[in-house]
């Protein structure tokens, strides 16, 4: 498909349109100095410049707590599914942010469908925007999310004034079909746009020393690496690393009652394989009980295990979890590196 | 002839423990006692050597049903000290946030401490059977004045947001416009509030006493202006222990306080009795139609000052939403510069005026702190309102006088917690 | 049977029992399912005979060893309610000078003999079944307890720490901010009250059963914190663990 520019005014005025026309957008809006996703007034609030942010987008397809099904447990107990998945835009979206949520598409649907996640996902419409000011604790480039050209329905490039859109789908196609303004874009805008990227690839300053497609390798010969033990040694169990991870999708499902203990719902909530209780079982067990044990999981998780089932890496590079961590010990590519160094 | 032995251990119905004693032999009064076994907490040693951001977060804890109180007086003590200056919006913000503890503590008071009283019931639980209405009424009121402290102060307990020099969190402006709309509301259910207790009797008992609350001569005052006497004209907060003098007294476990007179009184009524011309005007009717008039000596319409000030406090607050989404809420970082020095904070927490004074050192460590709170204030007019009501009602069972005493003390609606760790304990029973 | 709760107070603000009178939306319905028959804050009846105690404050006098011990031989199922009552909280700052200073401080020359110990939690004297940690204690822990009890569930709380709800708040960490937390060790439940509202974690929940005392003491040095800074503001509500020692 061509590739489109848009003006960067008109592209306020074209968000503006979809809020006047009932479009519900969530967007990147500054907090305190960083940059979160929120529901948008207004096109005024949008930072489409932003360096990475809090939380990723990948929870408003998987909330932190959702309801699966009402239910009530009168003399004739019965049960309803809930799906809440009402159509919003999902307004710029990194890259890597992307590729998380194309993992998240293949972890719900393979095997088991999982009908609340796959409605929401059909209910959003992505629009994705080049990351070119990367987070200092992103290693995009070496995970392969620095850049996409797919998993978005439009994906916008700043090119100095104005923004060239890629189109994605047609659902793309049919966004952009309201914004008169856009224009055919030239070999110069496109130019541009390559440029910046170029630009933006020489910014990461954390990089992985092992190929990709060689962590699995890696990480088999590393489990009973002292490196483990030394690394969690200052781990808090906070869980800050998997909270503010774009790929991990664990939960846990519980069930919640009214004060007249009849109604009730059963709700699933984000769990993570770095809190205490996460492998915590009836009887008093638990499979992870000690912190290197967990810490050690969650870098299979990324660097290995998800790979090897879904055939995409648990992990984009985006730097969170590295940012979030106290203890300065969260970071993939670090541990991955000092792997390598130990294996050589 | 008369035998009385009147031992109401722990007062129900009233924010910590307080006891009564009465004993009278052939018709003569031989003892009447109020006194407090609550347990001491030991703030002012707590505080000593804290920075003064950890005595803005303890603070608080003094008391759960006057928190924003503490806090706030906290603060301003605080800021006195360091010559800190606040915006106009922080003091907008602060008069809201002060507001809502007002009326959470008076509604808690007139309709779930005092109410049940004058329907004969021994607790606000059985009424949502018999009076679901009023019980509904109450709830509403309730919730309002709690998410107005959960808007403004960041949770209904223990507020989280106010600090020294500002605020860390400001709520949204489309969260002050909605909370307006439910003020005004809230009018209604108030109107009917007021109905209910027009219908109610209370006890006709009057003790000329001195009333003491804080006025400004701009408005009814709650967290600014100076000491006023309805006794000897107005005085500044810094001279505060010239008014408080505290004393002990031998029959009595309790600090005492006295000032002009044998005692003195704090609180809705107090305010009332010194500022009655500056309520709004919605305020004023209901006082009329309530018959509550200043200079009124009857410590039983304390429930009625409180309710006539729970309606000031809504029309204000409905006022002062307006002044800041007019103006905008900006973010500000708190101008705060720590040096020594002394500052005294004195505020109308809803059982009346609440005074804290800090002395700090250079880094802003507190060296020396004293709380005066304004239940103990109240106990010697407490006291000296039973000697009087006793003689007078003499004649009734012991039933009927034990039960107008504990009316007395709840219309005071003590708060005996916070007041407690400046007070002398002993057990009595 | 609905079963019978009273609520109990010892040495707090009393918060805590306010708290239950701020159930607005709950109550009628928790009225339906249990007997309210002491509760002195709220109610003149008060009946001996109960199933369900909440306790709300700490133990600070001798009077009060010997009321909870009562207490406990009575109800079936005790419960600390609030920081005080669970971790003796704010009052266990006393613990750090001798009773005779605190009192001289205080009450001056005119001090003589209270009757005050030092500060501790319920279960320093009695066996307590469930906790409800937090200056206040939380409202939906609250009533998800009773439902508990009610259905003969089990109840547990979180055992992660603040920084995991803190996240899932959108917070920007404290130490972002330049300025130092207990949420890492601290355990969750109040959904990071404090960090959302613009503060730090205090701690008031009391800690998760395994914290990384060493990793977070040694963060919040790196952070500007002296030794004696960091016990400071672990003694702000656990001032009876060994952390604050």
């Amino acid at each position: 498909m061509t590739e489109k520019v848009l003006s960067k005014q008109n592209l306020n005025i074209f968000i503006n349109t979809l809020l006047s026309r009932g479009e519900e957008i969530v967007g990147v809006k500054k907090k305190e100095g960083k940059y979160a996703f929120g529901k948008i007034a207004d096109a005024e609030e949008v930072c489409l410049d932003y360096d990475i942010t809090l939380l990723p987008p990948s929870m408003y397809l998987l909330p932190q707590r959702e309801a699966l099904l009402k239910f009530n447990i009168a003399e004739r107990p019965v049960a309803s599914p809930v799906i809440e998945a009402n159509p919003f835009i999902l307004f710029g979206v990194h890259p890597y942010d992307i590729k998380a949520i194309e993992l998240l598409d293949t972890a719900f649907s393979t095997d088991n469908l999982d009908t609340n996640y796959l409605s929401r996902r059909e209910a959003a419409t992505i629009i994705g925007v080049d990351c070119l000011n990367p987070n200092p604790n992103a290693f995009c480039p070496s995970m392969d999310t620095a850049f996409t050209d797919k998993g978005y329905d439009l994906l916008l490039t700043d090119i100095g004034d104005s923004y060239v859109i890629a189109i994605g789908s047609e659902r793309g196609q049919a966004l952009l079909k309201g914004c008169p303004d856009t224009q055919e874009a030239t070999q110069v805008e496109l130019k541009r746009k390559e440029e910046e990227r170029q630009k933006a690839l020489g910014q990461y300053k954390v990089a992985l020393d092992t190929p990709l497609e060689k962590l699995p390798q890696l990480l088999d010969k590393s489990w009973n690496s002292s490196l483990w033990e030394e690394r969690s040694e200052a781990c808090l169990s906070c869980g800050s690393c998997v909270m503010v991870c774009p790929t991990c999708f664990c939960f846990d499902v519980q069930d919640d009652i009214e004060l007249d203990l009849v109604e009730g719902e059963r709700y699933r909530q984000k769990d993570a394989c770095m809190l205490v209780d996460f492998a915590a079982v009836a009887g008093g067990g638990n499979f992870r009980d000690d912190k290197t044990s967990r810490y050690r999981h969650r870098m299979y998780r990324k660097g290995k295990y998800i790979m090897e089932r879904f055939g995409k890496p648990g992990c984009v590079g985006c730097g969170r979890c590295a940012s979030a961590c106290l203890a300065e010990i969260a970071s993939p590519a670090e541990t991955f590196n000092l792997m390598r160094g130990e294996s050589k | 002839m008369k035998e009385l032995n009147i031992n109401v251990h722990h007062v129900t119905r009233v924010e910590g423990h307080g006891n009564i004693t009465v004993n009278a032999r052939n018709g003569k009064l031989e003892e009447i006692i109020w006194s407090i076994p609550e347990s001491p907490r030991f703030f002012e040693a707590m505080f000593r050597g804290r920075s003064y951001e950890d005595v803005t977060w303890m603070t608080p804890r003094i008391c759960g049903i006057c928190s924003i109180a503490h806090s706030t007086a906290s603060i301003q003590a605080t800021e006195a000290a360091f010559g800190v200056e606040i915006s106009e919006q922080t003091l907008l913000l602060r008069k809201l946030l002060f507001h809502a503890e007002t009326l959470q503590s008076h509604v808690l008071h007139f309709y779930f401490l005092a109410a049940p009283d004058f329907l004969g019931v021994g607790s606000v639980f059985p009424l949502v059977d018999t009076h679901t209405e009023v019980v509904l009424r109450a709830l509403r009121l309730k919730k309002l004045a709690n998410d107005l402290a959960d808007l403004i102060g960041g949770r209904k307990t223990h507020p989280l947001t106010c600090v020294v020099g500002g605020f860390a969190k400001l709520p949204e402006v489309s969260e002050l416009k909605a909370m307006r709309q439910k003020l005004v509301q809230a009018m209604d259910d108030m109107q009917e509030t007021v109905k209910l207790f027009k219908g109610l009797e209370i006890p006709n008992f009057t003790r000329e006493t001195e009333y003491i609350a804080l006025k400004d001569p701009k408005e009814y005052a709650f967290i600014n202006g100076d000491i006023a006497s309805t006794d000897t004209g107005s005085t500044s907060i810094n001279s505060y222990l010239d008014i408080t003098n505290e004393f002990c007294v031998p029959h009595s476990t309790a600090k005492f306080s006295k000032h002009n007179r044998d005692s003195y009184m704090v609180g809705a009524l107090a305010r009332f009795n010194n500022n009655a011309r500056q309520l709004s005007p919605a305020a004023q009717k209901a006082a009329e139609e309530l018959g509550l008039k200043a200079i009124c000596h009857n410590p039983y319409m304390i429930s009625i000052a409180q309710i006539v000030e729970t309606i000031h406090v809504i029309e204000d607050a409905i006022n002062l939403i307006d002044k800041l989404t007019v103006r905008g809420l900006r973010g500000e970082k708190p101008p705060v510069k720590v040096r020594a020095g002394r500052g005294i904070g004195a505020v109308e927490a809803p059982r009346g005026i609440l005074f804290h004074d800090y002395t700090y050192d250079d880094k802003g460590i507190l060296v020396n702190a004293n709380c005066v709170i304004p239940t103990n204030q109240n106990h010697n007019n407490i006291q000296k309102d039973m000697e009087t009501l006793v003689p007078e009602i003499i004649d009734q069972s012991q039933e009927e006088i034990t039960l107008r005493l504990e009316m007395l003390v709840r219309a005071y609606d003590p708060c005996i917690s916070c007041s407690t760790h400046f007070l002398k304990v002993k057990f009595t029973q | 049977m609905k079963p019978k709760i009273g609520f109990f107070d010892f040495t707090s603000c009393e918060g805590c029992q306010l708290e239950v009178l701020n159930f607005e939306g709950e109550l009628v319905e928790l009225l339906k399912l249990v007997d309210i028959v002491n509760f002195r804050e709220a109610m003149t009846e008060k009946s001996d005979d109960y199933d369900i105690a909440f306790i709300d404050g700490a133990i600070t006098t001798e009077a009060g060893i010997s009321r909870i011990k009562k207490i406990r031989k009575q109800a079936a199922v005790l419960i600390a309610m609030g920081t005080c009552a669970c971790l003796g909280g704010i009052n266990c700052l006393k613990n750090f000078r001798t009773m005779e200073e605190n009192l001289k401080i205080v009450y001056g020359d005119a001090a003589h003999y209270y009757d005050t110990i030092p500060a501790r939690p319920v279960d320093a004297v009695v066996p307590v079944d469930y906790y409800l940690p937090g200056c206040p204690m939380n409202k939906d822990e609250f009533i998800t307890l009773v439902k508990a009890l009610l259905l003969n569930k089990k109840a547990r709380l979180p055992n992660y720490p603040v920084c995991v709800e803190c996240k899932l708040a959108g917070n920007v960490c404290v130490f972002e901010k330049g300025e130092t937390c207990l949420g890492p060790v601290t355990r969750a439940g109040c959904k990071a009250i404090c960090v959302t509202s613009g503060r730090h974690c205090w701690g008031c929940r009391g800690l998760v059963n395994d914290p990384n005392i060493d990793s977070e003491k040694e963060i919040l040095q790196k952070h500007g914190l002296t030794t004696a800074d960091i016990l400071e503001r672990f003694r702000h509500f656990n001032g009876y663990l060994e952390v604050s020692k």
